[in-house]
């Protein structure tokens, strides 16, 4: 194993959301702590384990759950963890940023944080343990959406938490935005885009509503409180989201992604250009190159496995064939860059490539096909039709 | 198990509706007889196949042979034949009926008498078999014991005394019917000294040792070791061994007259072993066969395709297992421009068609694409030729064409009062022909009608069924050709003829039924890549059209953590959707958009 991304998972939550369909888990402090110590635990047994012993770090991931609940100097234990586990991407790769002026490595550090009071008071912490990345879940700036979703903070409060950001000396943030809620409209999202690009920020990723089995939106839509999201309001959504952060300048080099020129995520392209990427903490997933294996959901569970001296995993799966063929097409078509042609020919039935160029769904791009991008959100279906 | 002499033999059959307890009543029996340790929670014996005991009703015959030791010592043997119970096999229970002395005729006694139960009832009346009338479920509350008793009365005349009352659930008064079957149901007359003669009643298939017909011996006897000669084909067959029907098939010498069992005639198809044959002796054969033997006929056809072409080669061996075991069941390859190589399939009627649809895909693990099911027409051409037509498609063009006919059933529905106006307005747009009403008591009336068949095959029956809240019920037999002034109704996707969407109408429906067709298919086709257009047309002139809508969003856009195989299994789930549709150009046709024709509403 040369280099792989490292995603740590914090499942803790103040409370749940009504539509996240994620391993999370409403905190309780005493479990917490027994999570975060049977973490580094978690992390120092893989290290001794084929094939990540002495491989290379070349991202972290923090995500949850709402792992800015856990405090920074926590945070700190675990990269300086990881530095002594493994070697880090440091050296070799040109910075992403400019060189900070606190801050250990260049390689891409995030942390999902939210918004809130609690979590922004930590920020500077974050960065200071090493963090050179916040990601933060908006979801909205309507505070009616703001309410359905069952988010606690304000579109007022997004603006202070990134301005705090800022002066923590974070210099590269990311905002979540969601679309297809019930009640929401074009225009009402089209100023939730517009105020988080006022706010100047680096990244944009963007997730159409999905209805989560087992989450209390599943059940309000099951007995018809809730509407199901409506396909073709997203549709018109996402073409103003187009619009405007084309506008902004920001490049749309994956399907839900838009980034400044040069701070795409590179710990999220590891899942879609399948480079290898362990997964630490309760639910989370790992890719060896050949093999994809996950761990158990429930945090109890999870602990109790990783103290008692087992293996977290719950399941794994060797890919066929047909799976990585799949895999590799549906994951190049989701980002811009898209197929080369001797990737297309081996992938793609070559009528269907016809159809659908012919039908202005794919376009050749630079000797690359790619899916058009109005015609993004048809990505499954394009997908299923193309595949050898 | 005992053998005895054929005055100790009753044979007997139930006949009931769907849910008056027929099995139920057959399973208390065989408990009561000792064939079965009974409890609660028994499976219902006589239904053997999981889609009968799911549908509550029997589609096969079968038969089953118990011991009897009456109250004086005397020792009989029973054998119990049972009837399927569905207007589709009408012919199948004419043929149990014949194999039999007895009927006992079950009511529910909330109920009451149903369609069904009089046209069985008819033919068993007819084969001249004794009736033993029967009132079941008294224990329920809403049972009305006497008025039901009245209706029976009513229907064969009999004793309102001779109505024995029973609840084959909690075993009420099962003891003594089974005493009352020895000195009401008489003992088959035989006549030993006749040359052999059996009627088949039934046909298994057995992997191992082939079609095993199950038969009632008339008169003679039949043994392993000698040569029989089935008089339809007149095919011979060395048999194998012959043997009673209890709950496993128990070899013996000899089957002589009066018994029921089955024989094992080294024979590779069922198709040979047809029910109502009769089966002889090939060194002193009678002349004569048994009558009311039927050249298997199907009513109603259908073309079988999978819906994934790979399958063909699995739907023709499946096909070719289910017609093992079923001698009505036709089939020939068809080719359709939209659903390439599948069969065109011939039933007794659409629960048939179900049947063996249903049997196809859950034993053969496949998706198929059912056409809309048709009847078999006559067409006269100008040349005067006279061809049968089973395949809308192969309806020769208009102006070749002399005159169609179309088979005609008589029918009829029996229904309290209050619902004769709306079954009579349902039936007239239906064409039926009107012939009269009987009342069987102040609160039941049958009525008579002539009708195509074409009709009948759609959704007349639940048509029938909702508008008389589930009270009425029907019973039809085949009924000769009537001249019909009919048309081929086509579909167009993105506008190309759907072959296997063309209908054959009647021409005053025709447009009706166009635009009924058009707004259904544009609810059932889901949306799509591109925008899909509907049309319907009669010779080429469109009459009807709709659209489904272009499909603007069809992604799983959260990426969980890394969680690829998550995406990859729904991925692998749409896949699995689309596998059940048809793929007609560049359309994807679920498997509905074929019933969606029938169920026109």
């Amino acid at each position: 194993m040369t280099s792989f991304s490292l995603y740590i998972h914090y499942p803790f939550c103040i409370k749940r959301c009504p539509y996240c369909g994620f391993a999370t888990a409403v905190e309780k402090e005493d479990l917490a702590i027994r999570y975060r110590e049977v973490l580094l635990l978690e992390l120092k047994r893989r290290a001794e384990e084929p094939p990540w012993r002495g491989g290379t770090v070349r991202t972290i991931y923090f995500g949850g759950g709402t792992p800015s609940l856990m405090p920074p100097e926590y945070v700190g234990e675990v990269i300086d963890l990881v530095g002594r586990l493994w070697k880090i991407e440091d050296k070799d790769t040109p910075p992403l940023s400019p060189p900070q002026a606190v801050g250990r490595w260049d390689i891409e550090i995030t942390l999902e944080a939210n918004p809130e009071t609690r979590d922004i008071k930590a920020f500077r912490g974050f960065r200071e343990a090493g963090v050179n990345r916040l990601s933060m879940g908006v979801q909205s700036f309507d505070p009616e959406e703001l309410k359905l979703l069952g988010r606690a903070h304000s579109a007022g409060g997004v603006g202070e938490a990134v301005a705090i950001a800022r002066e923590a000396g974070f210099d590269n943030l990311s905002l979540d935005l969601i679309y297809g809620v019930p009640g929401q409209t074009v225009e009402s999202f089209r100023r939730s885009v517009e105020f988080a690009l006022g706010l100047g920020i680096e990244h944009l990723s963007t997730y159409t509503l999905s209805i989560e089995e087992g989450t209390p939106f599943a059940r309000s839509v099951k007995e018809k409180r809730l509407p199901y999201p409506d396909p073709d309001l997203m549709a018109d959504q996402y073409d103003v989201l187009i619009d405007l952060t084309r506008q902004a300048g920001l490049d749309h080099y994956e399907l839900t992604n838009y980034g400044k020129p040069g701070l795409t995520s590179r710990h999220n392209s590891a899942y879609w250009q399948r480079t290898p990427y362990l997964g630490v903490g309760c639910g989370a997933h790992s890719f060896d190159g050949t093999t994809r294996f996950w761990n158990r959901r429930d945090t109890r569970q999870h602990i109790s496995a990783v103290h008692s001296g087992n293996d977290p995993r719950e399941g794994e799966e060797s890919l066929t064939q047909a799976d990585v063929r799949q895999e590799e097409l549906y994951l190049e078509l989701r980002q811009s860059r898209g197929l080369e042609a001797g990737e297309v020919e081996r992938l793609c039935k070559p009528e269907v490539v016809e159809e659908l160029l012919a039908s202005g769904f794919l376009v050749w791009d630079d000797s690359r096909l790619r899916v058009d991008e109005r015609k993004w959100l048809m990505l499954d279906e394009i997908v299923l039709r193309l595949l050898k | 198990m005992a053998r005895v002499p054929p005055e100790n033999i009753r044979n007997y059959c139930i006949i009931a509706h769907i849910d008056h307890g027929k099995s139920t009543l057959a399973d208390r029996m065989l408990e009561l007889t000792g064939v079965i340790v009974g409890g609660a929670g028994m499976p219902q014996i006589l239904d053997d196949m999981d889609l009968e005991r799911e549908r509550g009703i029997t589609i096969k015959a079968h038969a089953i042979t118990m011991d009897y030791l009456n109250h004086d010592g005397g020792r009989y043997v029973y054998n119990l034949i049972d009837t399927p119970g569905h207007v589709d096999f009408g012919y199948e229970v004419s043929r149990a009926l014949a194999a039999c002395e007895g009927a006992i005729l079950l009511v529910d006694a909330s109920q009451g008498v149903e369609a069904q139960t009089i046209a069985n009832l008819y033919q068993a009346i007819e084969a001249g078999l004794t009736i033993l009338p029967v009132m079941n479920k008294i224990d329920l509350p809403s049972a009305q014991p006497e008025s039901v008793k009245q209706q029976i009365v009513d229907l064969i005349g009999c004793d309102p005394d001779d109505i024995m009352s029973v609840s084959a659930k909690a075993g009420t008064g099962v003891a003594e019917l089974l005493a009352a079957i020895v000195t009401q149901i008489p003992a088959p007359k035989i006549d030993i000294e006749l040359p052999l003669q059996a009627l088949i009643f039934d046909s298994q298939f057995d992997n191992y040792r082939g079609a095993i017909p199950y038969v009632r011996v008339i008169s003679g006897e039949m043994k392993a070791g000698m040569t029989v000669v089935f008089h339809s084909t007149g095919r011979k067959y060395l048999v194998d061994e012959v043997g009673l029907l209890s709950m496993k098939k128990l070899p013996v010498d000899v089957l002589t007259a009066g018994e029921v069992g089955y024989l094992i005639p080294n024979c590779k198809e069922v198709s040979e072993t047809r029910v109502g044959d009769t089966i002889g002796d090939a060194l002193r054969p009678m002349p004569n066969p048994l009558p009311g033997y039927r050249e298997p006929k199907p009513m109603v056809f259908s073309g079988l395709f999978p819906a994934d072409a790979d399958d063909y080669e699995q739907l023709k061996d499946g096909l070719g297992r289910l017609k093992l075991n079923d001698a009505s069941l036709w089939s020939e390859p068809e080719t359709s421009t939209a659903l390439g190589f599948g069969f065109r399939c011939g039933f007794l009627g659409l629960l048939h068609l179900e049947i063996v649809q249903e049997r196809l895909e859950r034993e053969y693990n496949l998706n198929l694409v059912c056409t809309v099911p048709n009847v078999e027409y006559r067409v006269t051409q100008t040349d005067g030729k006279v061809i049968l037509v089973d395949n809308p498609a192969q309806l020769p063009h208009q102006t070749v064409i002399e005159s169609v006919e179309e088979p005609v059933v008589a029918a009829q529905v029996v229904t309290p009062p209050e619902y004769i106006g709306a079954i009579m307005q349902l039936t007239t747009e239906r064409r039926g022909t009107y012939i009269n009403t009987e009342y069987l008591d102040p609160k039941r009336a049958v009525l008579h009608y002539r009708l195509p068949l074409a009709e009948i095959i759609y959704d007349y029956y639940d048509k029938l069924k909702s508008l008389s809240k589930g009270y009425a019920s029907l019973d039809y037999e085949y009924d000769g050709w009537e001249v019909t002034k009919l048309a081929k109704l086509d579909i167009l996707l993105n506008g190309d003829i759907v072959d296997a969407l063309s209908v054959i109408v009647t021409e005053d429906k025709a447009y009706a039924w166009g635009r009924r067709v058009v707004d259904k298919l544009a609810e059932v086709i889901p949306r799509q890549m591109f925008e899909v257009a509907i049309q319907a047309a009669i010779g080429g002139r469109i009459i009807a059209r709709a659209s489904v809508r272009q499909m603007r969003k069809n992604v799983i856009a959260k990426c969980y953590g890394g969680d690829i195989s998550r995406k990859r299994k729904l991925l692998e789930k749409q896949k699995e959707g689309k596998k059940r549709m048809k793929r007609i150009g560049q359309v994807d046709l679920p498997q509905e958009a074929f019933l969606a024709i029938l169920k026109t509403d």
